[in-house]
């Protein structure tokens, strides 16, 4: 009955996708905010020194991140408190037997000292691997062997997979991130409070200035640029952090459900499904525990665990998810290209200013081309493991069981859902952010600007667009006769399509603002290659539906089915 | 004064349903008591974990200690009356006196007869209590059915 391969291999984009965003998403953020911090530091930089900063930024994150990991034992190693190394015994003993069966080698194995913990982690770097028991292990060895057996597999998987090994990679960049902005903070922090205080001494010795009127010119300063530090920094920190999070956390749920199917694998599907049946606190099934959580919801991994083929299929939110994190990147792409053709980080950072930046053509300066390029491959996965997760829900959900939805209508909520997701990505970046609210609040200020209002038309027009083209997609998938082609060719091209056409998009728009409102001269060969753009996105696109033949793919058809085991 | 040692008392006697009803326990039941004396603390998610896990509601003699407190309370409960009535310094000698019948009859396996007198219908209230908690706790049919034997050992006596 088991006919399903235990290999990684047949589903690469589960993981692979998630660990490549993560570090895509660490790369951006490290290059851009290193730069922040430099700016800090040393003043005003050229801005042809930029790029090189934002690379000095990286490695020297790379390298607190590599330092993190290889420190990562000490403090794991203290996770659950005070804990005992054991190396003989029944409960030693039965572990090494299991490490046999999964054939790896015997780990280091602690015990800590609270019999109600019946969890378990495993770490270490290298073959030195560590696995950390709660006490309770000791009483389930004796109670309840299968349910032990099924935890303790399910650890040994992490260390076979390799998951202690990318998880706490993983886990270090949000560490390095985190420690980044605290220092970026601090120094903001502190240089402000050294413009007050100063200022203050220069005022102070200044001639008749009042007691009054001296008050009022510091609070008006403190507060302005504490609101600027709140309106700005802070808006980036929490952004950044949660994508980071969000995509840490999706990565180590794709893990947690490899290594539940690993302990079915080797000790049947009944131990680790009662196992996981009986935790009364994992049925939470909500936005936060789907997004934030380190494992999936205890409805999620009782279905993998039935049926093993859907690994890597997203819940609603984890969806939505992944789309906000492909158009967040998308759209940070733009701060990177503005940084590496010369325009100041503070240019680069508004996109009220953003046509004012000086540009060189890409394909007239090669450091850009590369740069347009190596971002292409950046945003592409991404995109990828998005199509990937609407391709399997569209195959899975929909052609599977065709009799349930004879009209493609999840498929296309489905759509919708990724292209709202997608376009949340891009309004809550934020630079983005403070420009919508910039508009709305020059609407609410009874301004009537007519910038402010066509800026907003066109950007509901934009995504209205986008998520238009999204709905198209899975109806043309089901046009009678599309020819068959790799699916990973249909990725790779519908990725491209929908960043084509989201480019273009926003281009025309910002071009059609400043032509009409703000009467600056146009460039027509830019307009002209964005409307291209457009499109040659839109055609992508159509093209992607045309060849996509709605059939169950080869890793549909490996998986087995398995029936309700208990 | 007496009162002192009813906790001992139930653990003492809690430990000996334990060796009846699951002497696979007996190693951990110590701990297992302490344990179930402290607040509960919020479990972490642990990446790499197996997830959120409680797993002392799994043991026997958790249920065993609180069912052996109880029962020792409801046999100072019982003389208490008889007691009321005495000067202080008698009480005090038949509490010690009682405490050490219950220890007797705890260390000879509940072979002596019981140091206080329980009917029918509280024996059946007793057991019938234990037996909800302990499946309220997911213990298994296995041990509910072990934990049963040992409760029905304990309180029922011929010549109780």
């Amino acid at each position: 009955m088991k006919t399903f391969e235990n290999n990684a291999d047949v589903f690469p984009s589960a993981t692979t996708a998630r660990f490549f965003a993560l570090v895509t998403s660490f790369l951006v953020a490290m290059f851009v905010y290193g730069t922040w911090f430099f700016i800090d530091l040393l003043g005003n930089p050229n801005p042809t020194q930029l790029p090189w900063l934002g690379l000095i930024s990286i490695t020297g994150a790379s390298a607190l991140a590599g330092t993190i990991y290889l420190c990562h034992p000490t403090f794991k190693a203290r996770a659950f408190g005070q804990a005992d190394e054991i190396t003989s015994g029944s409960l030693y003993e039965r572990i090494r037997d299991l490490c046999t069966l999964s054939q790896i080698e015997l780990p280091r194995i602690f015990v800590d000292k609270d019999i109600r913990n019946a969890d378990a982690i495993v770490f270490g770097w290298g073959k030195r691997k560590t696995i950390l028991l709660g006490r309770n292990f000791r009483l389930m060895h004796v109670k309840k062997r299968e349910e032990f057996d099924a935890r303790i597999l399910h650890e040994l998987a992490h260390i076979k997979y390799g998951d202690a090994t990318i998880a706490i990679i993983s886990w270090a960049m949000l560490a390095t991130t985190i420690t980044l902005f605290a220092v970026i903070f601090t120094l903001r922090v502190a240089r402000l409070f050294s413009d007050i205080t100063g200022n203050w001494a220069m005022s102070w010795a200044s001639p008749g200035s009042s007691w009054l009127a001296i008050a009022g010119a510091y609070s008006e300063f403190f507060f302005l640029n504490m609101l600027n530090f709140l309106v700005i920094f802070l808006p980036h920190c929490l952004f950044w952090l949660s994508v980071l999070t969000l995509e840490f956390k999706a990565l180590l749920r794709v893990r947690e459900q490899y290594a539940d199917h690993f302990s079915r694998e080797l000790g049947g599907s009944a131990p680790i499904y009662k196992t996981i049946a009986g935790q009364i606190k994992l049925g939470q099934s909500d936005a936060r525990a789907e997004m934030f959580s380190n494992h999936p919801s205890r409805d999620a991994r009782l279905r993998f665990i039935l049926r093993p083929h859907l690994v890597g299929l997203p819940g609603k939110y984890q969806f939505f998810a992944l789309a906000f994190i492909g158009g967040a990147i998308s759209t940070a792409s733009y701060d990177l290209l503005s940084i590496v053709s010369g325009g100041t980080i503070d240019q680069a950072l508004s996109s009220l200013d953003i046509n004012n930046i000086s540009r060189v053509d890409p394909l007239l300066a090669p450091y850009v081309l590369a740069a347009l390029a190596g971002l292409t491959l950046i945003v592409a996965p991404l995109i990828i493991s998005i199509i990937f997760s609407l391709s399997r829900f569209c195959g899975d959900l929909i052609f599977r069981h065709r009799k349930f939805f004879p009209i493609s209508k999840r498929a296309m909520l489905a759509s919708a859902w990724l292209a709202i997701g997608y376009w949340a990505g891009h309004a809550f970046y934020p630079s983005n952010l403070s420009t919508r609210i910039s508009d709305l609040s020059i609407i609410f200020e009874l301004r009537f600007s007519g910038v402010a209002f066509s800026s907003l038309f066109l950007n509901i027009f934009t995504w209205f667009l986008t998520i238009s083209s999204a709905l198209i997609l899975p109806w043309l998938s089901k046009i009678r006769g599309a020819t068959s082609s790799p699916r990973t060719i249909w990725w790779v091209l519908a990725s491209f399509g929908l960043w084509m056409l989201y480019s273009g998009a926003f281009t025309v728009q910002q071009y059609i603002v400043n032509s009409i409102f703000t009467r600056e001269q146009v460039n027509n060969q830019q307009v002209v290659s964005a409307g291209i753009w457009v499109l040659a996105g839109l055609g992508v696109v159509l093209l992607c539906g045309m060849i996509h033949k709605p059939e169950r793919s080869q890793t549909f058809s490996k998986a087995t089915v398995v029936h309700e085991p208990v | 004064m007496a009162n002192l040692n009813e906790g001992d008392l139930g653990r003492e006697l809690g430990k000996a349903i334990t060796a009846i009803a699951a002497p696979e326990e007996l190693e951990l039941y110590d701990e297992i008591v302490e344990a179930t004396s402290k607040p509960r603390t919020e479990r972490k998610d642990n990446p790499l974990g197996f997830g959120v896990a409680e797993g002392l509601t799994s043991a026997v003699a958790a249920i065993a200690y609180a069912a052996g407190a109880e029962l020792i309370r409801i046999f100072w409960e019982a003389i208490k009356p008889s007691l009321a009535t005495l000067a202080q310094d008698t009480a005090n000698e038949m509490r010690s006196h009682f405490s050490q019948k219950i220890k007797n009859w705890i260390a000879s396996g509940f072979k002596e007869p019981p140091p206080a007198r329980m009917n029918e219908k509280q024996r059946e209230k007793f057991v019938e209590k234990w037996l909800l908690e302990a499946t309220n706790n997911g213990l298994s049919d296995t041990d509910i059915d072990k934990l049963h034997a040992a409760l029905r050992t304990v309180t029922e006596h011929e010549d109780v």
